[in-house]
This record gives structure tokens, sequence and C-alpha cells, in this order.
């Protein structure tokens, strides 16, 4: 069984560029698996996989757990709501408790960064990162790259920009990471305020009018506008933010060529993308959903060799 | 019994010694005799090292040892264990204990509860009621009863109380210290805000965030005179208005924690919480700021800023983390480590002892046959190995707690007595 040059998948910082490429061969299997009738494999029969949610979210963790499925996993799921965790445990307890019951692997999202640098060196379990508070989210940032070399034919040469909300994004930083790994061109675009003093020292590009990133870029990524994680206003209203950063089928026919669009989800309809782009056929939103199965469980059945 | 120190090289501007390399004995706390070469008496505790030099005590401005209220993490006696093994005879605490030091009662609990240890314990007095920021405490009440300064510790204070406070101290002839900090900047922050903030996912703390809050209590001090002291400076920004006030003729004076001129934001990139501190640790161009100001003479003393911390709150995900290092041991080493030969033995000893002894009224007799011994002796060209063996702290939120470092603190006599470390 081939593997990562890891034990964990911490972040797109701590995998070379081998490590996503071996993902993304393996995830091209899977996902011709996902598409058979019998959409199950038994690579990870025996296997025990704990999905620890100490953060709300819905479809990274159906993803996850489908894909731990799909590759015959037995499953725990643990979200914070229904944890001990509001009874005072700490992180690490909370998890060893979990970890005595014989776990093999841990997916964690968890709301502070760090979080899971920070476990694995308590722990002895392989870990996958679901999302670290304003860090990393790995997975994503591998689906959406493997979702722009399955449209694009390849990454590498590609100019992608990130539209919104990166002073508070993980998805921002990871694909940032990941695509400049891969070779691609990257720039983020939003308001001043929601975008970090520093990014450019990341070798990004910043642009702050959204037509012109536009007219650059061959792939537009549209992020969700977290306002749960702004503990401030960081701009006037929505209506002012969509106006200027929201995209519509009106901006895209003024661009003299074609461009994809993505969207990490959920999708506020109306605020940073509009519902005709979000359905046309420029849009990749579904694709993303469906080949997260197919990278997670890559991902899962590459560290998954190194369990033992 | 006497003390004899074997071809100690004394450091101290003052004395007719200064560095003049000499034997010296110390009998009932007070030195009776330095010579070339002075005969054992036979009963003498002989201290001989390579490279010894002795220097008046010296004088950590900035500690915490957490008694009352914390004394899980520190008290008052291991705290003095602590000071006495990195070289210190005195050591100055802030007031943010619980209850919080603001009134004469707290401060003679500090003060009667340490005379019988080993260094000199000095409280600071909170600057405002429960450290809020809003009103000014009984100050002229608690300096008579051995408050040395008053601090805000790290809690911010508002405009109009900063020259209130400025104002009342002045007539009193009392010393501010400020932490300054602009709070709506700072809100939340992490870590330094720059290119590892970025990277790390973590909420920065702006360069800005310091200078302006040193830039308003600047204009204060000009428009009420007296004297200011600002505590644990971090950025090149904030060293300059400093050094322009100092310029200006105004009464301010500043310190830097230690560990700030040899550790730099790179370092938490393993979101390593021992490193989480208060100001963060800055960028290289800051460190290579405050080394500058250290030398220039723009800082005026070096402070270990100790904080004890137990388990609970640091070894938890970073942002639930306490701020803090409790490195007071190694202050001497991590200085040397971070400043190398660049560092005179004679600026050295300003640093620790002169200038903070003269900023809280604790001046010494300069080195000489007849005076007080309140000695503090150290080595340059030895090293030391830290071991938890020999930490004296209760706390273990110190990454030096096994380094290998340079230096070595060779003990103090004060009190009538030598603390000699092993």
């Amino acid at each position: 069984m081939s593997s990562l040059s890891t034990r964990h998948l911490l972040g797109i910082k701590q995998i070379n560029e081998a490590d996503i490429q071996r993902i993304f061969e393996t995830a091209d299997n899977f996902k011709a698996v996902i598409n058979r009738p019998i959409k199950k494999v038994p690579s990870l029969r025996d296997i025990t996989i704990a999905n620890l949610f100490f953060e709300n979210s819905t479809r990274t963790r159906v993803s996850f757990e489908l894909a731990e499925k799909r590759l015959s996993a037995d499953v725990v799921n643990f979200s914070s709501s229904s944890s001990s965790v509001s009874k005072g445990e700490t992180l690490i307890d909370t998890v060893k408790n979990i970890l005595s019951m014989k776990v093999d692997m841990v997916v964690m999202r968890h709301p502070k960064p760090g979080a899971h640098i920070f476990l694995s060196k308590h722990i002895d379990a392989q870990i996958i990162n679901a999302g670290d508070g304003t860090h990393e989210h790995p997975t994503q940032a591998l689906l959406d790259a493997f979702s722009i070399r399955e449209k694009l034919g390849d990454v590498a040469g590609k100019k992608i920009v990130i539209v919104g909300d990166i002073l508070h994004s993980r998805v921002a930083l990871s694909n940032i990471l990941c695509l400049q790994r891969l070779g691609a061109e990257v720039m983020v675009c939003g308001p001043t305020t929601l975008i970090p003093k520093y990014i450019d020292q990341l070798g990004v590009k910043v642009e702050h009018n959204l037509d012109k990133a536009l007219a650059w870029c061959d792939v537009a990524n549209m992020l969700r506008i977290q306002l749960e994680r702004q503990d401030i206003k960081y701009f006037p209203s929505l209506r002012e933010y969509s106006v200027q950063y929201g995209l519509d089928m009106e901006r895209l026919n003024r661009l003299d060529k074609q461009i994809t669009i993505m969207h990490p989800g959920p999708i506020n309809r109306g605020v940073e993308i509009s519902s005709d782009v979000a359905d046309s056929e420029h849009s990749i939103i579904l694709q993303q959903v469906e080949n997260g199965v197919a990278v997670r469980m890559a991902v899962l059945y590459l560290l998954a060799g190194q369990v033992g | 019994m006497p003390i004899l120190l074997r071809q100690a090289r004394i450091i101290d501007p003052k004395s007719k010694f200064h560095q003049k390399t000499c034997d010296i004995r110390v009998e009932n706390g007070v030195i009776t005799a330095i010579g070339d070469k002075l005969d054992s008496s036979g009963g003498d505790q002989e201290i001989q090292a390579d490279g010894l030099c002795v220097s008046p005590g010296w004088l950590d401005m900035r500690a915490r040892f957490g008694e009352p209220g914390f004394e899980y993490k520190e008290d008052l006696r291991s705290g003095a264990q602590v000071a006495a093994s990195g070289g210190f005879t005195a050591v100055a605490l802030l007031p943010d204990t619980e209850p919080v030091a603001q009134t004469k009662a707290d401060i003679e609990f500090i003060a009667n509860k340490s005379r019988t240890l080993g260094v000199d314990v000095l409280p600071y007095g909170a600057l405002t009621q429960d450290l809020a920021g809003e009103e000014i405490t009984e100050m002229f009440d608690m300096q008579n009863s051995g408050a040395v300064a008053f601090s805000n510790a790290g809690n911010s204070v508002k405009s109009g109380t900063m020259q209130r406070a400025l104002l009342y101290a002045k007539g009193i002839d009392g010393l501010i210290q400020v932490l300054a900090q602009e709070g709506s900047l700072v809100r939340g922050g992490q870590m330094h805000e720059g290119y590892y903030s970025t990277l790390l996912g973590l909420k920065g703390i702006p360069a800005h965030a310091e200078s302006i809050a040193i830039h308003r209590d600047i204009e204060l001090l000009r428009y009420t005179g007296g004297k200011l002291h600002f505590n644990l400076i971090s950025t090149a920004e904030g060293l300059d208005l400093i050094r322009q006030a100092k310029k200006d003729g105004l009464a301010v004076s500043c310190d830097v924690a230690a560990y700030q001129l040899l550790l730099d934001d790179s370092i938490m990139e393993d979101y390593n919480t021992l490193y989480k501190v208060f100001p963060p640790l800055r960028d290289k161009n800051h460190v290579e700021a405050m080394k500058a100001a250290v030398l220039d003479g723009t800082i005026d003393a070096v402070v270990s800023n100790h904080h004890p911390e137990d388990p609970e709150h640091k070894d938890v995900e970073f942002d639930y983390a306490a701020f803090g290092m409790s490195a007071m041991q190694q202050t001497y080493n991590i200085l040397l480590l971070a400043m190398g030969d660049q560092l005179s033995d004679e600026r050295l000893v300003e640093l620790l002892s002169l200038n903070p002894r003269a900023l809280l009224n604790q001046n010494l007799d300069s080195i000489a046959e007849g005076a007080e011994a309140n000695l503090t002796m150290f080595s340059r060209s030895m090293k030391t190995q830290f071991s938890s063996g020999i930490n004296k702290s209760k706390a273990r939120n110190n990454p030096f707690l096994n380094a290998e470092m340079p230096g070595k603190c060779i003990g103090i006599i004060t009190k009538g007595q030598a603390q000699i470390n092993a």
C-alpha cells in the first residue's frame, strides 16, 4: 500500500507536491468506485475512525463519513453539542478517552488554529484536519485543486482568484498553499478590512476590485461570508458587500472569456454569488462536493496504510 | 562563616576597585577586606570560579510570584529561591495578585511575609483600583508601607486616569510604570502580526498597538511633568519614541524582557505555547532594534518578566493558553546568548543592577571595605546545564528548563548570607 510522506494530514503546509499528486491519482480511482452500482470497497475494514467535530459542520462531516463508510471503516461520530467539552474536559482528555476505545484514526474539526498540531504531540493515532479555526482546511484545498485539475486538465499555470473574507478563512490559506505548490498563480480579492495585511508575503497578488480580478483569472473561488467568525463589523452591510463583491451573471457576461466558478459551500445565494451563476454551466460547485468524497477517501486510504 | 571570594573581578563603576581583580572577604554581611591576596583564616567559605566577576546585587524590576492567590503557580518562598539562583538579590513584584495589591494592608502583607526570605522583595502597588484603569489607588499610603512604584500590570489605563495618576504620583515623588499597549488594537491577539501570524492563522498583535500607546503616555507626561517608566518595550517604533522623549529631556525610562532579545516570532511555527508571551515575540527587525537600544542606552533595564503558569493554563490549544514565560533563573544566560560579546560586563551590570536600583530608589553603597555586602557573582566564561533538578520554580512554562547555556550565576551574597549555585 503506498502512502504519504507524513503520518497525519495536519495541513497543506506539512505535505509535499508528490503527496498531493498521489492523493489525486488515488482519488481518480475512488471517483470511479463511487460512480459504480456498488460504491463500497473493503480497503479500511477493521479500521475505526472517530469524527470529532468541536465546531458545527454539516457537509464536511457528511463527506468524511461517507468516505469512511465507502472504504468499509467503522465510524464513530462525536460533536461538541453532545460532548463533555462543555463540562470542562480538556481536548487531550477527550481524545485520549476516545482512543482508549481502540480508535485508529481521528478526523477533527476544531475552532482554534493549531489544535491539530497541538494534539499530534500528545496522542498516537493519526489525525486528519477537517478545519482548525482560521488556519487550514487541507481536504477542502485538495478537493478544490482536484476539481480544477478535472475541469481544466491541469492546475499548473492556471490563474485562480479567491474572493471574499480571506482574514477569517481557513479555506483561503490552504488553497493558497496547495495551488502554489501545484504551480498555479493565486490572487486574493475582497474588502481591504478582510485581507490580511501581510498576505502578499505568501506570494499572492492582492486585488480589491472584483471586475479586475475576474478579468485576470481562469477560476474564481467565491468564499462564503462567515459572519459567525467576525467578532466586529468588517464591512458596513451585506448589501454593500454584495454590490462590490457579489458575483452575478451581468459581471460574468462583461468578460470576454469563460471562467470557472467555485464555492466551498454552503452558499449564501444573493450575497457572494447569485443563483443564476451558482446554477450555471460555469459553476463546478456540485462537482466539488462529489470530488470531496473521493479526495477524502484517498487521504484516509493513504494514511491508513500507516496504522499500527 | 566568613566568605572569601578568590580573584574576583569587581564590576562597579562607582567603586575605586572597578575592573580590578581582587580577593574579597565578607564577615557578618559586611565587606571587611579587599586585597590582592588575602590570607585564609582557615574557617572561610572560599568561592572561586573561572572568570569570576562580582557586582552590586542585581534587581529584577518585573516579576510575578503568585502570592497571594496563585500560590500553586509560585509563592514568595519559591520565587525568592528562583531569584537568588538567577543572581538577583532583589525582585520587584507586580500587583496583579488575588486580591490585587492596592491597599496599605496588601503591601504590608507582602513586605511582612518576605522579611525572612533570602532576597529583598519589593512590592508594586496597583495604579488603579482592581487594575480596571479607571480610578487611582491610595498611592501615598502604599508608598509609606513599602510600595516602590505603581503599575497596572498588563492592564491598560484610560487616558484621563493616566493623566491624573501621573499628576498625583508627581506630588508624592512616586514612579509609575506602564505596559503601553493600545487595547482595542491588541484585542484577542495571540502573537506578533506579520508573516508568521498570517501563515499560522493566529490573530495578530500589530506593532503600532505599542507605539500608539507609548506616544499617548509621552504626550501625557509632557503635560504633567514627573517621571514615567515603560515596561517591556518590544518594537523599533516604540524605542524611537522613547529615544526622542529622552532627548527632549523628559524623565522617561524603559525596560525590556531578556527573552525578547533572543527569540523572534519564527519560533512560533509549531504553536508552542511556551513562547506565547505579552507583548508578543516580535520579528527579527524588531529584535535587532531592541538589541541596539540595549547597547545605546535607550533601554535602561533588562527584566525577567517572570510569569509562572501551571500546565492547565499552558498545555492547551494556543488561543486558550495563558501568556507568560517563567525563565527568571536563566535571565543572565538568555542575555548572554542574545547579546554575546557585544554586551560588556559593565553595561550588563548597569542593566541588571545599577539602573533598576536607581529607578526604584534601592541604591547600594559601592563596593568597598566597610560597605554592606549585597553582591552578585557571575562568570561569562562558564556554562550552565539547566535541568529539572535545579529548577527552583514551581512552574515549568520555561523553554530553557533543560538547556545548556553560556554563562553561570555563581551566587549572591545578601542579608548576611551567601547563596551559591551548585
